[in-house]
């Protein structure tokens, strides 16, 4: 008669035993593997896989900075070529390159131009463009308070250089620029049109949208606005937008 | 648990020489099949040898079986040591000669050339590595005076090949070696066995990495095979009584495998 | 038993030999967030070579991440190149520190010489050092280097955290947004 409780222990103890050469062979391969990089990236040995190259002594270069009694530190990026051995076409960036722009979006992304059914002309700029002013002098309002106007002096102002710059990155946020300032010096065609494109690009700035349907209406074109009102409200719930149309209707109704 | 559906298979692998339940293997067939020519043949003897558990007994019985209705055959499947009472079985078994004192080879001899068989008798011997070098060399005797054909099975060890060499080399018409079985043969051997019990569902069960495992644990041996099928089916004889959900019908489990090899001695644990 | 642990080895291996290689494209790829991040998640395996080390914390430099800078500066001292960029690191993190006190807490930087460099928060570091513009909650410099480059620094939130940003603007164009 069999025991079959003694028999499962013994079996147990079987597979135990003919598993432990595999996990020793594995325990011990992982030991190695950890050794060996352990040896191979310390800084004490040099070994024919890492090329190391001899760090150049840091040279304090007198550079012509803000502040010229201040000792510059720059940093070195020479460690860059030791890890990349294996991947030889490495470009070391400027470390006071800029970053990448962080644009400042809202959080939800609005397929409302792809509703507006009938494509809207560009309207052509019939009026005078301004001259090329020089650079603006910044003007802040109220010093002592925390939030701060900031006025723009347009009189050194260049706006076609900043419209030509537009035109070859389409950085949306020079477009909602463009838009405001064409708006602020009552250039509503002009408002509309780089309204639009900055729509076209990135279609989730407010500010945009509301310079482009205001825009609108100072065109005469008040139910066109309403409508983009309605439509953009839907997708986006904007307050603004809420009070620019509730306005518009009180105003209708009147 | 007599009544269990793994009680049947489990009793086909009883470690008993039946000739009724001799299972056909290709190679094996074909071996068998050249033997009984051979035998027809007038030659003096015949060795089968192969390590134990090979199949040589189940051969012998079969051909003992099947030659049996024909002529006159004779088997000695446990070997009578005595040389004496080897004669006199020997004669009473062929000759009907009954004499209850032992024998000399001389009277044997005798004996023979006094009855005339039409077709020499064939004498089956078992288990021939058990035989003494004296009696080897008389059974070599009579088979020289073509009073009887030898069929000797042994076991295939290093004395046991001295044996056949130096004492038989020139009298053996043919020698047939028997090897352990493949995995397939090994399969179909299982399988064939199952399915003339009509044991059709347990035979289902076998797939080809239980076989194969079987195969690595018997070393194709069908002795081992026999303990191994058998001892695994008591145990799943019993985990059908106890522990019923465990058993799966589409394959049977590794583990009672190596148990039923733990318990029949085939792995040591 | 034999196939898993074959799989772990392979496993091992994968895991092991990945980090600095992908920390090098993405810092290639400009995505310097991601590399850092990289860094701060796998810092065990770079802990050990300064090489890694440095790539990390320039990749949080680039990202604005100047608090992950602490540990490399702590880390980097067996060679003269690692020294030079500690003492680099170093000091951008005492120039943030110490505006942060300047423009939360009203702390008078004029009386410190401190080094400086060619990173944007150095160069806002004296500028506000020469004119602190108390008057003003956002105080706005022009780069004396590059006229038409202006930097506006004021104190704000991230993550519910005080910090300091500062704003690049070219041509009153805002061009990049830093918060540290």
């Amino acid at each position: 008669m069999l025991d079959i409780h003694s028999l499962e222990q013994r079996w147990l103890k079987y597979k135990i035993k003919r598993s432990l050469p595999y996990l020793l062979i594995l325990l011990g391969t992982t030991i190695v593997v950890i050794a060996f990089d352990h040896f191979l990236y310390s800084d004490k040995v040099s070994t024919p896989l890492t090329v190391k190259k001899e760090i150049s002594s840091v040279k304090k270069q007198p550079k012509a900075s803000v502040h010229d009694e201040a000792m510059v530190l720059e940093p070195s990026m020479q460690f860059i070529q030791s890890i990349t051995v294996a991947t030889p076409d490495i470009t070391v960036p400027d470390v006071t390159a800029p970053a990448t722009p962080i644009p400042v979006i809202p959080k939800k992304a609005l397929p409302v131009q792809k509703q507006i059914s009938s494509p809207l002309p560009i309207i052509k700029n019939v009026q005078n463009t301004p001259p090329a002013p020089p650079m603006p002098k910044l003007i802040l309002s109220n010093p002592g308070n925390k939030t701060t106007s900031i006025k723009r002096d347009s009189a050194t102002f260049n706006i076609h250089e900043i419209e030509e710059r537009f035109t070859s990155n389409s950085n949306p946020h020079l477009g909602l620029y463009i838009a405001r300032y064409h708006y602020d010096n009552g250039n509503y065609s002009e408002a509309y049109n780089y309204a639009l494109k900055t729509n076209a690009i990135n279609n989730t700035i407010d500010e945009s949208w509301l310079i482009f349907t205001k825009s609108l209406i100072k065109l005469g074109r008040t139910e066109q606005a309403k409508k983009t009102l309605q439509l953009y409200i839907s997708q986006s719930n904007s307050e603004e937008a809420k009070n620019l149309l509730n306005g518009l209707r009180k105003e209708g109704e009147k | 648990m007599e009544n269990s559906l793994f009680s049947k298979p489990r009793d086909l692998f009883l470690d008993i020489v039946n000739p009724r339940d001799y299972v056909q293997i290709d190679s094996v067939s074909y071996m068998y099949q050249n033997l009984k020519t051979s035998v027809q043949k007038p030659l003096k003897m015949i060795l089968l040898y192969g390590k134990p558990g090979t199949g040589k007994s189940m051969l012998l019985h079969k051909l003992h079986h099947d030659l049996s209705k024909h002529q006159k055959v004779f088997m000695i499947d446990i070997p009578i040591i005595d040389e004496g009472d080897f004669l006199r079985v020997l004669a009473q078994k062929i000759y009907s000669y009954v004499n209850r004192e032992a024998i000399t080879l001389t009277d044997f001899l005798e004996l023979a050339s006094a009855v005339n068989y039409t077709q020499t008798p064939i004498v089956l011997l078992d288990e021939a590595q058990l035989y003494t070098p004296i009696l080897m060399e008389k059974i070599r005797l009579i088979s020289d005076a073509r009073a009887l054909k030898f069929v000797i099975a042994l076991h295939k060890t290093e004395n046991e090949d001295i044996i056949a060499k130096e004492h038989f080399q020139t009298r053996i018409w043919e020698s047939i070696e028997l090897k352990n079985a493949s995995p397939e043969e090994l399969k179909v051997y299982i399988q064939k066995k199952l399915l003339k019990a009509n044991c059709f569902d347990v035979a289902s069960m076998f797939n080809d990495k239980n076989i194969h495992l079987i195969s690595k644990l018997t070393r194709g041996n069908y002795r081992d095979a026999n303990k191994l099928m058998f001892s695994l089916f008591t145990l799943y004889a019993w985990y059908e009584e106890n522990y019923p959900t465990k058993i799966k019908h589409n394959a049977l489990k590794t583990k009672w495998i190596e148990m039923a090899a733990i318990h029949t001695g085939l792995i040591r644990a | 038993m034999k196939k898993i642990a074959i799989i772990a080895l392979g496993l091992l291996g994968l895991l092991h030999a990945d980090t600095p290689t992908k920390m090098v494209h993405l810092y290639q790829k400009g995505a310097f967030l991601e590399a850092c991040t990289m860094g701060m998640r796998h810092f065990k395996e770079l802990e050990s070579n300064e090489a890694h080390l440095s790539l990390y914390a320039f990749s949080c430099l680039k990202a604005d991440q100047i608090d992950q800078l602490n540990t490399p500066i702590l880390l980097l001292n067996q060679s003269a190149e690692a020294r030079t960029n500690a003492s680099y690191f170093s000091m951008l993190v005492l120039q943030k520190k110490l505006l942060m006190q300047a423009l939360y807490d009203n702390y008078s930087l004029k009386s410190l010489k401190l080094p400086t460099s060619s990173h944007l928060l150095s160069k806002v570091f004296t500028l506000y050092s020469k004119d602190s513009q108390p008057q003003n909650s956002i105080k706005e410099y022009s780069d004396p280097s590059n006229p038409r480059t202006t930097y506006k620094l004021y104190t704000t939130q991230s993550n519910g955290r005080k910090t300091v940003a500062i704003d690049e603007y070219y041509d009153k164009i805002l061009i990049l947004h830093h918060v540290y």
